[in-house]
């Protein structure tokens, strides 16, 4: 027997058998409430309270107040694209789950993925739909480079922290003197043409101003959400926080750890595994196909700004870069993309990579049936099996997904530092 | 083998499935991989040349976090091995993915050896498969490893 059939074979048998079959019928409460079994609650309680962001030892700002400021300050300032007419809000606004609502992202121009939430980022080990870059402060640079997003330099920047005094001085008050290039540096220097000190000089510069983005970031943490208050009910025996949650919502929870096995990668409290994994999307006529993981484990071993380079703040035998010290491409990494936290997932659509997805009703409609598109490229993980949802678990499942926000962010972190 | 076929029967019968659900169970149910003989942590190797043990650290394997093993290799007839080569992979064989990472072997002597970065992000079964090459001889051993979601701890941060 083929592995492919044993694997279809073996998943919805044994991997979650007990609680599969632990599941169905729900057993309920006269309300229509869901009564969960032991084997239910422990996934559930493997699944919240959302907790403190890890730390991040490769980033000593990383929980530095001052440094927080700067970030917030950097994250909203147009100054530093190469037009200064876009920041990082830009595509990643407060309003709208730190996304910006379209499919694919619009800068400089339009790119070909979809800006993701920065809701609980710092939670994630790899940052990117293809995780090319392995800690947040590292992954800044590249928006402000990229010529789709920001369009500016690094070396530009660093004439524009020059130039602009006050930029200037908040940077110093966190990390002290400006890095010193020997060779002069301006808006047009080209990078290729300067000594490697000076290349040194410029990349610390801008893996500071990343440390400061991501002690930001770090802030960008949702708070108990109706799911979490209805699973702390749970906990302490507690029916009224248990009304957190709709009865709609409980029955999508129950698919969503059970029959529905979005758990297998949705996983812990902020409902992903870190992750990548090839779903199987169809290829959209006229657009390339995207190569996700496969082309990002190249991208982020060849990063000089990775934990294992000198701009990191570890011990070099720190287990915190064992993520990239043992990481290998694979063929299976093609197409593969990073799982998304759910966690506010309501309001960050469009949805996937490629934003192809309005609604969470047709994210759901696709994980229903998997087996009848071509994956745009690789294989798709049997993981995904069909699911055989009615249009009304179609609907719990979406409810509880709904419960999962936790309402609008902080107002102070909506806008640059007062 | 026999017994994990009786435990997924068990199971179907001792829980309130639904006719239709516990049809596609059924129809499921052709697979074979003895988990319960494969997940000993003592086996001898494809050809019965050698003999592994290993240990986890952390114990038991923890989901989606950086794990090590250390091996034991002996001959069949218990002599501890140095110098032998070993090789790893784990997969995952129901989901047909694997590991996103290479773990590295390091001789510590005396017929041990370590193995470092493995982990496994999904909860189930997993397989860790180590080629042994010694003596001119090039053998299989498969360890069987089930993976559990936690409840969390204070913070509930998985990593
Ligand atoms: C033009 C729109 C745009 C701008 C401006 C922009 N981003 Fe992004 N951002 C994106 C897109 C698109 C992605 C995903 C790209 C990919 O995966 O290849 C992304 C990804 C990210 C991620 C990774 C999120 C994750 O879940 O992995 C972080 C963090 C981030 N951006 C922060 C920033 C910061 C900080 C700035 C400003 C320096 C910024 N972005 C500017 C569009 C933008
Ligand atoms: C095999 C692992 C896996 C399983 C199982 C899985 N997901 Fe996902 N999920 C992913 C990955 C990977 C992505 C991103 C895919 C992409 O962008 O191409 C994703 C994306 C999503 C998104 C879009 C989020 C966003 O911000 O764009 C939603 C919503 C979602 N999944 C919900 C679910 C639900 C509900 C289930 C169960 C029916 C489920 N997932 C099962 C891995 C998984």
């Amino acid at each position: 027997m083929s592995l492919g059939l044993q694997a279809k074979a073996l998943t919805t048998t044994l991997l979650l058998g007990l609680l599969l079959s632990a599941c169905q019928p729900p057993g309920q409460n006269a309300d229509g409430s869901a009564t969960f079994l032991p084997a239910e609650r422990e996934l559930i309680f493997s699944l919240t309270p959302l907790g403190e962001p890890p730390p991040n030892p490769s980033n000593r700002y990383a929980d530095k107040a001052d440094a927080a400021r700067l970030g917030q300050q950097l994250f909203y300032d147009a100054r530093l694209s190469g037009k200064g007419n876009l920041s990082c809000a830009s595509c990643h606004n407060p309003a709208l789950g730190w996304s910006d609502g379209r499919p694919k992202a619009v800068g400089i121009s339009t790119g070909t993925r979809n800006s993701p939430t920065l809701w609980n980022v710092s939670h994630q080990r790899w940052l990117f739909w293809d995780g090319r870059a392995d800690s947040l402060w590292a992954q800044s640079i590249q928006p402000l480079e990229s010529p789709l997003e920001m369009g500016a330099t690094r070396t530009g920047l660093y004439q524009t922290f020059q130039r602009e005094a006050d930029l200037k001085q908040a940077y110093q008050k966190v990390f002290g003197p400006m890095p010193v290039s020997r060779s002069a540096i301006n808006q047009s220097t080209d990078w290729k043409s300067l000594p490697e000190a000076d290349k040194v000089a410029v990349n610390r510069f801008v893996s500071h101003l990343g440390k400061a983005f991501e002690a930001f970031e770090r802030k960008l943490v949702s708070g108990e959400s109706d799911f979490d208050r209805f699973a702390r009910g749970l906990r302490d025996n507690d029916p009224k926080l248990q009304k957190a949650m709709s009865v709609d919502a409980q029955l999508g929870l129950r698919l969503f750890i059970g029959r529905a096995q979005c758990v297998l990668c949705h996983s812990g409290p902020n409902f992903s595994d870190g992750e990548f994994h090839n779903l199987g999307l169809p290829a959209i006529p006229g657009v390339a196909a995207d190569e996700g993981r496969h082309a990002g484990i190249q991208a982020v071993l060849a990063d000089p700004l990775n934990s294992l380079g000198r701009f990191s703040d570890a011990d070099p035998d720190d287990t915190w870069a064992d993520k990239l010290r043992y990481l290998s491409q694979h063929n299976s990494n093609r197409g593969e993309f990073r799982t998304p936290t759910l966690r506010e997932v309501e309001h960050s659509g469009p949805y996937m990579h490629d934003g192809r997805f309005s609604n969470l009703e047709q994210v759901i409609a696709f994980y229903n049936t998997p087996e009848v598109h071509t994956p745009a490229l690789g294989r798709r993980e049997d993981t995904l099996q069909p699911l055989r949802l009615s249009a009304e678990e179609i609907k719990q499942l979406s409810a509880f997904l709904k419960s999962l926000s936790s309402g609008p962010p902080a107002v102070a972190l909506t806008k640059p530092p007062a | 083998m026999k017994s994990l076929w009786l435990f997924s029967a068990a199971l179907l019968l001792a829980s309130p499935q639904m006719p239709m659900q516990a049809q596609t169970q059924t129809q499921h149910q052709n697979f074979r991989i003895d988990k319960v003989q494969r997940s000993q942590r003592t086996q001898l190797s494809d050809k019965k040349s050698f003999r592994l043990s290993y240990t986890p650290t952390p114990d038991p394997i923890p989901l989606n976090q950086h794990f090590r093993i250390r091996v034991q290799v002996q001959s069949a007839a218990n002599k501890l091995l140095d110098g032998a080569v070993l090789t790893v992979d784990a997969t995952m064989p129901e989901h047909n993915h694997g590991m996103n990472v290479k773990p590295k072997v390091k001789a510590l002597g005396k017929g041990v050896y370590e193995i470092q970065g493995f982990l496994f992000h999904m909860a189930g079964y997993w397989e860790i498969a180590i080629n042994v090459q010694h003596g001119g001889k090039r053998e299989k051993v498969i360890f069987g490893a089930t993976v559990a979601m936690k409840p969390t701890e204070h913070h509930g941060n998985h990593h």
